[in-house]
């Protein structure tokens, strides 16, 4: 199988096995550092940091060494993205923007989006020409990654690792060759056996996605244990099942990415609050922070319910607007005030 | 508030008053099913099957304008919804969930028997969540699969040719959504769905669309405009909100003839016309003064909207012989083709040329995503055709959030420069 081919991601909901088997590596990609002079020309505020990055690059051609971009529908920045990538694409002939593909992946779970998506997946398959036989490769390598994602997070949960180190760690599911980095991680989880979060406060994050492991270190530094996050980047990054392999592997694939990948789409909420609640319910946390900044448009219309929840398990809470230095202080008086179960 | 200068506004108003109040006595003293639903779900439906539907931006509109936003936004973010979150969408669920409800507009909206949306955001979805949640009313949510067929120029195709230009596989996903939204209607009416009836509903709307149509090339021809964009606005939304309805096409063609009359007639809103404007964007609900406050000093007059150019464009379809198909194609990308390229700057560049257009007063939602974006490419549209744009930066509903005196300050600089061109 063909691997020199590189496939920009733009979130977990794009279909990593279907790449892989028509000879990409499939990449994630990230925000970066320095101005976004084509963005600020195209894009009004309301787009995160790292959507504006990803279309000031791709605009500028500095991210030359992708072969193709692909861009789910499962969040409505993405679509954006996609629209104003394919409008640059058309009115700016001196723009290099590579091959745009948009998979149509819906979250609201009906039979139609069900059929819907399905459909799409195929259409996907069949546009990227992926045969049957690379299919399956492509899941066994994918879910072997997927399994030391839970080793990863099975160290943490058993206190031996920093959750700002399990987070950094994982982003390597998306950033990484996915065989590599299954090879790796068995080596160096061998080494880590030692205690660090005894007597810590173990605490969750929720709410807006993560950027980067600031929240965490944040936390760590005024003595909290970080033990899990409702995010894609961390804690649910393999989800709670691999890609089947006794089935269609097309249905499979299309499967893990509709029931089982997080997005800001799901619904009803009873199966976007499923994570959440069952975390709540393992009777494992001391606390939650639920970051909802001010630029969020969409978990700000949860907190109050999922707020509710917790007072009603008696399980304190934080809420912090900002991932900055300034909200030290009422941080760390929070996790100060934890105690470990 | 400038004095209302068409007969037809002044029988939309009162329209669309008396709806309202025949709506409220029916449901508080029959128990007649009645639903709120998102501005681009698809009113035919419920209106060939007598559940009236309340828009959530025409309430939201209301609530504003009569000066009530502020209370209600206050008693959100009281609630914990914080400050940054969409309040286009959400204020009518604050009116009917929030503080004194009481104080809402014409005695507030009653319990509705259906919520409905489509997912256009991340966020409409979670606002109908609560809404049905409190009420403990159904809830039926449309999907949106985005459109990857952008041809150039839509409303060429839009007519006749909507089949190949909304792309096969998404027709189809929203008539087996509608399939769904019309067993739910049938269950709360009690009444059967009629396709025949459907058919017949969207000729009439048609019929309605082609009278906007023959108003806005008046509006485009006449020397000067015959009707000011608030009364404009008035008109066309009183009777899309009851599209197909034997009243609302009666009201497009008393507007049509009107507007048509005025223009043959040489009646000018605004004798004093030397800038033609633009508002692209949803309307300052809360400050439609706004709209007149530069005539007297600049003869600035906003001559175009989108609500009276959508209607021929966004809304006719020909070849009705599958109903349901012609509606999902009016459906699938209506918010899109408002808010986001290609659709947008295409086609208020192709409406600023038609118009004849001196300035461009260009709105970016502060707390509206679906509606925040295509802004820019809208903007260096128009800019690299010599139209001249005025950023207006302001919520559509937010009322706390808006300097009235320093926007005129601005607005006036800007005019001032254009009128020296």
């Amino acid at each position: 199988m063909r691997k020199d081919r590189i496939a920009g991601i733009t979130s977990n909901t794009v279909p990593w096995e279907i790449l892989r088997a028509a000879g990409y590596t499939p990449l994630l990609l990230e925000d970066e550092a320095g101005p976004t002079p084509h963005a600020d020309r195209w894009m009004e505020d309301v787009f995160d940091r790292r959507f504006r990055v990803i279309f000031d690059r791709l605009c500028a051609g500095a991210w030359n060494h992708l072969d193709a971009v692909v861009i789910p529908r499962t969040s409505e920045q993405e679509h954006k993205l996609y629209l104003y990538l394919r409008e640059i694409a058309r009115t700016q002939p001196a723009s290099a923007i590579p091959e745009l593909y948009f998979y149509n992946l819906l979250h609201t779970r009906t039979p139609e989006s069900y059929d819907y998506g399905l459909e799409r997946t195929r259409q996907m398959v069949r546009d990227f020409d992926a045969s049957e036989d690379e299919l399956r490769a492509a899941i066994v390598e994918s879910n072997r990654a997927r399994g030391r994602v839970r080793d990863i997070l099975q160290k943490r949960r058993e206190g031996r690792l920093e959750g700002s180190a399990a987070l950094e760690w994982i982003r390597g599911f998306y950033s990484e060759d996915r065989g590599v980095f299954a090879d790796r991680a068995p080596d160096q989880l061998k080494g880590m056996n030692e205690q660090v979060a005894t007597h810590r406060p173990h605490i969750l994050i929720k709410g807006a996605p993560l950027k980067d492991a600031s929240l965490h270190h944040l936390v760590e530094e005024a003595g909290g244990y970080v033990v899990a996050e409702d995010d894609w980047r961390g804690s649910r990054a393999a989800g709670d099942t691999d890609v089947c392999l006794n089935k269609d592997p097309v249905t499979a694939i299309f499967e893990k990415y509709f029931y089982d990948e997080v997005s800001p789409r799901v619904h009803p909420v009873v199966h976007r609050d499923a994570w959440y609640q069952r975390e709540i319910e393992r009777g494992h946390l001391d606390g939650v922070l639920f970051y909802v900044p001010l630029e969020d448009d969409v978990l700000g219309w949860d907190y109050p319910a999922q707020l509710a929840y917790l007072a009603s398990r008696s399980i304190p809470s934080v809420l912090v607007r900002e991932n900055v230095r300034e909200h030290d202080p009422p941080l760390a008086e929070f996790v100060g005030s934890l105690h470990r179960k | 508030m400038a004095q209302k200068q068409l007969t037809s506004t002044i029988a939309a108003s009162e329209g669309q008053k008396a709806w309202f109040a025949s709506l409220r006595e029916r449901v508080f003293e029959t128990r007649a099913p009645y639903a709120i639903g998102q501005a681009d779900m698809p009113f035919e439906l419920f209106q060939a099957m007598e559940v009236p539907m309340v828009s959530n931006q025409w309430w939201a509109a209301v609530v504003s304008a009569k000066r009530l936003a502020p209370y209600y936004l206050d008693k959100l973010n009281e609630t914990g919804f914080h400050k940054g979150l969409c309040r286009y969408c959400s204020l009518s669920m604050a009116s009917t969930v929030l503080g004194d409800t009481s104080q809402a507009p014409w005695g507030g909206l009653p319990k509705p028997s259906l919520l409905a949306a489509r997912l256009t955001c991340d966020c409409v979805q979670r606002v109908f969540e609560n809404w049905a949640a409190h009420f403990r009313a159904e809830l039926i949510l449309l999907d949106a699969p985005a459109a990857t067929h952008l041809p150039p120029r839509w409303w060429e195709q839009s007519r006749h040719h909507w089949r190949e230009l909304f792309e096969d596989h998404r027709l189809q996903f929203m008539v087996r959504q509608f399939e769904r939204l019309i067993a739910s209607l049938e269950r709360i009416s009690g009444r059967k769905f009629d396709p025949d009836r459907l058919r017949a509903l969207m000729e009439r709307v048609n019929r309605q669309e082609e009278y906007f149509e023959e108003a806005k090339l008046a509006i485009c021809e006449a020397p000067k405009t015959p009707v000011r964009m608030q009364e404009q606005i008035t008109n066309v939304m009183a009777a899309q909100w009851q599209r197909g309805s034997e009243w609302a096409v009666s009201q497009a063609k008393a507007f049509r003839d009107e507007v048509v009359s005025r223009a043959a007639q040489r009646i000018a809103a605004c004798p004093n016309e030397r800038l033609r404007i633009m508002w692209v964007g949803a309307g300052l609900w809360y400050d439609l003064d706004f709209y007149t406050a530069f005539e007297e000093s600049h003869g600035a007059v906003f001559v175009w909207s989108m609500y009276l150019a959508f209607g021929p464009d966004g809304y006719i379809r020909y070849g009705l012989d599958d109903p349901l198909l012609a509606l999902a194609s009016r459906t699938v990308s209506m918010n899109e083709q408002l808010h986001n390229p290609p659709w947008a700057n295409e086609w208020i560049l192709e409406q600023a040329r038609s118009h004849r257009i001196d300035a461009a007063f260009v709105l970016t939602p502060l707390g509206t995503r679906p509606s925040a974006t295509g802004t820019r490419f809208v903007e260096i549209a128009l800019e690299e055709v010599g139209i001249p744009v005025f950023s207006v930066h302001a919520d559509m509903v937010d009322a706390r959030l808006w300097d009235a005196e320093k926007m005129r300050r601005d607005a006036s600089l800007f005019l001032d420069q254009v009128g020296r061109r």
